[in-house]
């Protein structure tokens, strides 16, 4: 049975199989060690780890000690992970339960007692973790189904009122007459000039939080998934329209994804704080990028695509080799989580945004950054920020309701488009920099001009304040 | 009566005449039997389709109620209109009156109740429906998600005191990652609290639940936010009220909101209840409570910012007669209402105190020293009948009040060197404020006034000090809302009080009102010079902008108003319109004659705090108010009445009363006072550094003085503003301190102290023990003490067991007699 069917049967009115189960077996084991010395032949079953051990894990603990987010280090969705132990060493010794952390911190008899900050576990499973481990903590048997967590399910609801698609992603085509933009199911390819969706790229699980075209304008990827469940990316051929690829891998949502400047690559970042690089053309994975203690949140490769930077919500930016993985430093600056950065096109700058309302500007160097400029840019946080394409301004957009413009170089602000009709989600420059693209939760669609700030699609109603 | 007259009353605000049917059902009922039926609540609305209301069959009889809602059968005459299911549930229809009956034991109630919008269109709104399940659920408890950096990423507000930002985190943060508009069925928000997906917190809602109803519904409706003309909740009524109940008997509580837009509801769901004495009564979580025990306790509902109390109670198990009551003879309105509670409780009170517990009782109350062996000799032998009423009027005139009353306000309000803001200079310029307006009985709304509606120099204005001791605005905000208030506005410093109903927002109005009071150094050391900043906010720490400035519940200055803030402030503060003003006083003067508070503690008068006698405090703080602020009246009122001259003996009944004042409960006597009682009986003077000789403890302008004793025996610091500060728990020190302690050995063994006097005045040993027993009892010994004591300076007398001179033999013999009393519990506690 596995963990979904489980959680189904617990939110039902039918008694779940396996707790069913389990329960009979705790007063079973309970019996066996009251009358013990009685009845020494009427010896129970040990407990094994599919039937018995694996539903307990995964009730109480994998909430917290998943490969999402793997508290500890301690990884308890499979037995091989759970052989791996944490970062405080083995989870089990097996033969000895006095000496597995595991049943010590759930038995209260080690500090931090487990589950923590929730209710101890009932005596009889505690017990069940007990013997399985005395009786040398065995591994599921070949026939027993291997334990994975799966997509629980809910009853579709359907939703009572229409709404117009969200948009969470936008990206320019490089000939500058089309636009990518990322909604629930995929993207809609949309005229830059008028608006209109064109086409739709459909089969994306869940939201397509991410969009990008590769440089050569033949690919366009969208990076999507469920939420603690897993990500997904699908890639498709221009003019075609046709999927080349699905990518799965991540643990979670995929957040943000890039393009080498070569095409052959595609990078991406995850809600499960992992960066990954794949083949383009077979969706092969090249390599994991890990060091991000909180969900990744923003990536972008420099021009000449020798460094790939990541920001995220542990308040770092990160630079990296994506040649060969290494993390070569981390900007730290930043007093809260990162959710958007912008590499200037020199690709000796970037700047990043996020929850301390803040833009920073570093200058890149080999071996470290060195910050140039700060400020406190927004009332609320900043959602995305961007370069235009000369480098000359950089565009915010924020959970106040704003987009705001700056000069680059001072970080002087140039307009404020205020009254925005809901959050700015993405916000993209036109290849010629001439407009820029804003997509807002509540679905609409600007495509503002840059000198101007009028929007051509006629949408917005913002008002325009100049300081 | 009162059980169907409640639902008679419903029928008239109900919204319509009354049908005379139903009127002459209602008088035959009431001609029939002594008990009563009646419907809660009593006004019933219901304005949409999806509004429901639990109704309470409660039965009365001889005073005690029941809750027969269950065992009801309950009828609609109007099902077209309103149905009503089996336990009491009402649902709506279609628009219109409709008259619900229930009928129990024989008995018949009906209540006419009105159903509007049932055909409106309907979606359940974020603040009114989904931050309540939320918070009922504990999801945005401190312990999850309310905590402060979240949990598991996911960050909402404590308990919900910022919809609007738990409606970004909730629909919009982490790109929209825990509600799905498109497929609601895959939103992590309704995922991860069925269980669906692993949890970290927990199955918290199950899928067939009305919660999980709301939560679903609400997204698929689009995740409406919050808007402007959003109702809000302007106050909860809780039914029943107040009730009498059988022992091991169930009660249902039912809890309405009312809202701005005038609309009422059934919110029991999705309150949050808890017990004041859990051993006399439990709730659930449902509201459903059972009396566990017996006596009274309050259960707290809270939902949204609101709280309030139910009060139930189930008298003891207790036989009295009217003779046991009548030993409290009525002498004012506080033996009045504290009888009122011991019947409802069948609690009998002590009997009157004697002469002699009376007379030292109020010496040390009211003025903090013991009479003179002289002043009992001359009270006992008095036989005026109002011997005590005058007895409490000279009291009152004597300095040793202004003394001892002056150091409790200086307890208060923090007069003290410990910090570096008061010197000496400013340190007696600070008391001596105090101390006058205790001598001229000032008013204490005059008194309180002088504080914050002036301003320039402290050497001119002492009272003005009280600007100086404190180090910041948020400091001196909250500091003023408990030492005059007997609020403790801290925790809404940072998010909204979990046990009160302070938001955020009201605290950071009510800190702007000190944003503009200036501080500047004056002439010469000691003098500050308090004036009025034409600049200054202080800022909500969220947005960072100043609110205006507003008296927790008085009328808001514009930002950019010219007025002064501060006697704003002071306007309401003072005023009549702050309930809290008076109450705090009155219970803190209170706490000083009586061992435990009318709330305990005395300065905690948060609503979820309930009084142990509500009436008795309401009808104090009026009386105290109607005087003037009068201080000495309301202290004459309370030492007159016999309440307070009852007895300290218990009887079978109130062996364990501590707070329906069936008793004078023992109390031990305050630091200071056994120090200079202790001074007073020995003759020799504790003597303080730096202070002239003869000053008691109790005279003592600050708490900076060095004495051990007066430490270990719970000195208040006078660092924050805490009744509690003062400490009156036993401790290994103290014990040592009086049996062992150079403090007292030292006044005994003092050359030229008392006892040297009247061994050299020659008094006889009878003389003696009577003078000791008479200044540290305020009482002649017993006989069988005089045999045990005489005996003992008797032997000491005829020198026998020691090689010392016989006089020597004979003071250390006194001595001892006089160590022994004053180390006794007799001595040490007030009784």
């Amino acid at each position: 049975m596995t963990a979904s069917c489980q959680a189904l049967a617990e939110s039902g009115p039918s008694i779940p199989r396996n707790i069913g189960r389990t329960g009979a077996r705790s007063v079973l084991l309970t019996a066996a060690l009251l009358t013990e010395s009685l009845l020494p032949a009427a010896e129970p079953r040990a407990p094994s780890y599919g039937a018995d051990v694996a539903p307990i894990l995964q009730r109480n603990c994998v909430a917290c000690h998943s490969a999402n987010t793997k508290m500890g280090g301690l990884v308890l969705e499979t037995f091989a992970e759970l052989e791996n132990g944490g970062q405080r060493g083995p989870a089990i010794v097996p033969g000895s339960p006095e000496q597995s952390p595991l049943y010590l911190m759930v038995a209260g008899e080690m500090e931090p007692r487990m589950p923590f900050s929730a209710g101890p576990l009932p005596r009889g499973e505690v017990d069940i973790l007990k013997h399985w481990i005395a009786g040398g903590a065995p591994g599921p048997g070949a026939a027993e189904m291997p334990l994975v967590t799966e997509r629980g399910h809910l009853p579709r609801i359907e939703p009572l009122v229409e709404t117009r698609p969200q948009v969470f992603s936008v990206a320019y085509h490089p000939d500058g007459g089309l636009l990518a933009a990322g909604r629930h199911g995929g993207v809609a390819l949309t005229d830059a000039g008028t608006g209109t969706t064109i086409a739709l790229l459909d089969g994306l699980a869940d939201i397509a939080r991410a969009v990008a075209f590769s440089l050569d304008g033949r690919l366009v990827a969208a990076g999507g998934g469920h939420a603690q469940q897993g990500g997904q990316v699908k890639v498709w051929q221009l003019p075609e329209r046709r999927q080349l690829v699905t990518i799965e891998g991540h643990n979670d949502t995929v957040q943000a994804l890039a393009f080498s400047p070569d095409g052959k690559t595609l990078a991406t970042a995850s809600y499960d704080k992992d960066i990954k690089l794949w083949d383009v053309a077979t969706g092969r994975e090249l390599r994991t990028l890990r060091d991000h203690i909180d969900a990744v949140y923003a990536l972008a490769y420099t021009p000449d695509g020798s460094r790939l930077i990541s920001g995220s919500a542990d308040r770092s930016v990160k630079i990296w080799n994506p040649e060969t993985g290494e993390r070569l430093y981390t900007l730290g600056d930043p007093i809260d989580g990162i959710n958007s950065i912008a590499v200037h096109p020199s690709g000796t700058r970037v700047a990043a945004g996020g929850y301390d309302r803040t833009i920073r500007v570093w200058k890149l160097g080999e071996d470290g950054g060195e910050l140039l400029n700060v400020l406190i840019a927004h009332q609320s946080t900043i959602l995305r920020i961007a370069y235009s394409p000369d480098g000359e301004k950089i565009v915010t957009a924020a959970a106040d309701r704003t987009i705001k413009v700056f000069d680059a170089e001072t970080l002087e602000e140039l307009a404020s488009l205020d009254g925005q009709s809901d959050w700015v989600m993405s916000l993209a420059f036109s290849p010629d920099g001439r407009h820029f693209a804003a997509g807002r939760f509540d679905g609409s669609l600007s495509v503002y001009e840059s000198d101007s700030y009028r929007d051509r699609l006629g949408v917005a109603e913002s008002t325009r304040n100049s300081p | 009566m009162t059980g169907f007259c409640g639902s008679a009353r419903g029928f008239s605000t109900g919204a319509s005449r009354l049908p005379a049917a139903l009127a002459v059902v209602c008088w035959t009922v009431l001609g029939l039997s002594a008990a009563d039926l009646s419907i809660l609540p009593t006004t019933v609305r219901l304005h949409s389709p999806h509004a429901r209301q639990q109704l309470l069959a409660q039965v009365a009889s001889d005073g005690v109620q029941g809750d027969r809602t269950a065992d009801a059968i309950w009828i609609s005459d109007n099902p077209e209109v309103a149905s009503v299911d089996a336990g009491g549930v009402v649902r709506p229809v279609s628009d219109g009156l409709a008259v619900i009956r229930a009928k129990a034991d024989g008995l018949e109630a009906a209540l006419e109740l009105s159903v509007t919008g049932s055909g409106d269109e309907f979606s359940w709104g974020f603040r009114r429906h989904v931050i309540p399940v939320l918070t009922k659920k504990g999801c945005n408890s401190g312990a999850c998600h309310g905590a402060l950096a979240g949990k598991n990423g996911l960050k909402l507000t404590l308990r919900g005191y910022d919809p609007a930002a738990d409606y970004d985190s909730l629909t919009r943060e982490a790109t929209a990652r825990r509600v799905s508009l498109a497929d609601p069925a895959s939103s992590l928000f309704l995922l991860k609290p069925t269980m669906t997906i692993p949890h970290g917190g927990g199955k918290r809602i199950a899928v067939d639940s009305l919660e999980y109803q709301v939560l679903s519904e609400w997204i698929a409706s689009g995740a409406p936010g919050l808007r402007e003309d959003d109702p809000t909740v302007v106050g909860l009524e809780v039914s029943p009220r107040e009730a009498t109940l059988e022992p091991g008997s169930s009660q249902r509580l039912v809890v309405q909101a009312k809202y701005s837009d005038g609309s009422l509801a059934d919110i029991s769901r999705w309150a949050r209840y808890s017990s004041t004495d859990a051993g006399v009564a439990e709730v659930s979580d449902e509201g459903v409570v059972t009396m566990v025990g017996r006596g009274e306790a309050a259960i707290t509902v809270a939902y949204e910012t609101s709280v309030l109390y139910a009060r139930l109670t189930v008298p003891y198990d207790n036989e009295i007669s009217e003779e046991d009551f009548s030993r409290l003879s009525v002498r004012n309105y506080i033996d009045e209402l504290v009888l009122d509670k011991l019947r409802k409780l069948r609690i009998a009170p002590s009997a009157p105190a004697d002469d002699s517990a009376f007379l030292r009782r109020a010496y040390l109350d009211a003025i903090g020293i013991l009479p003179t062996a002289e002043e009992v000799e001359e009270f006992l032998a008095d036989t005026s009948p109002d011997k005590r009423r005058d007895l409490i009027d000279s009291l009152l005139d004597r300095p040793e009040y202004a003394d001892y009353w002056a150091y409790k306000w200086s307890d208060l309000l923090l007069v003290s060197t410990n910090s570096d803001h008061l010197n000496r200079t400013a340190l007696w310029d600070f008391y001596n404020w105090i101390r006058d307006g205790v001598a001229r009985n000032k008013p204490w709304d005059r008194f309180v006034q002088d504080i914050f509606a002036s301003s320039g120099s402290s050497r001119e204005n002492g009272a003005l000090n009280y600007f100086v001791l404190h180090k910041d605005t948020i400091e001196l905000a909250e500091n003023t809302t408990q030492a005059f208030m007997g609020l403790t506005l801290t925790c809404a410093r940072c998010h909204n009080h979990p046990l009160e109903k302070w938001t955020q927002v009201q605290y950071y109005r009510f800190a702007n009102l000190f944003a503009r009071i200036g501080i500047k150094t004056g002439d010469e050391p000691g003098d500050s010079v308090i004036f009025t900043k034409a600049f200054g906010d202080v800022p909500h720490p969220r947005t960072g902008r100043p609110l205006p400035p507003t008296p927790l519940e008085g009328r808001e200055l514009a930002l950019d108003s010219l007025d002064d803030r501060k006697l704003h402030l002071a306007r309401w503060l003072t005023g009549e319109a702050n309930p809290y003003f008076a109450r705090n006083i009155v219970s803190r003067i209170w706490a000083g004659f009586f061992a435990r508070g009318l709330v305990e503690p005395p300065d905690d008068l948060r609503a979820t705090n309930p009084a142990s006698n509500e009436e008795l405090f309401d009808a104090l703080a009026k009386d105290f108010v109607d005087s003037g602020y009068n201080v000495k009246h309301l202290i004459r009122r309370i030492m007159n009445s016999a309440t307070y001259q009852l007895s300290s003996t218990p009887n079978a009944s109130n062996q364990r009363d501590d707070r329906y004042y069936s008793k004078y409960q023992v109390k031990r006597l305050p630091a200071e006072v056994i120090l200079d009682a202790m001074s007073s009986i020995t003759g020799r003077e504790s003597g303080f550094d730096g202070y002239p000789e003869g000053i008691r403890a109790i005279q003592l302008p600050d708490v900076q003085v060095e004495s051990q004793f007066l430490e270990s025996f719970g000195r208040p610091p006078r660092l924050v503003c805490d009744f509690e500060e003062r400490s009156d728990d036993p401790s290994v020190s103290q014990a040592l301190h009086v049996i062992n302690g150079e403090t007292l050995n030292g006044k005994l063994r003092a050359d030229g102290n008392n006892i040297a006097s009247m061994l050299k005045l020659g008094l006889s040993d009878r003389r003696i023990l009577d003078h000791l027993f008479l200044s540290a009892f305020s009482r002649f010994p017993t006989e069988s003490e005089q045999e045990t004591m005489l005996g003992e300076l008797r032997e000491a007398r005829a020198g026998q067991g020691s090689g010392r001179s016989r006089p020597l033999a004979r003071r250390e013999a006194v001595e001892d007699l006089t160590w022994a009393l004053l180390t006794t519990r007799e001595f040490l506690f007030n009784h």
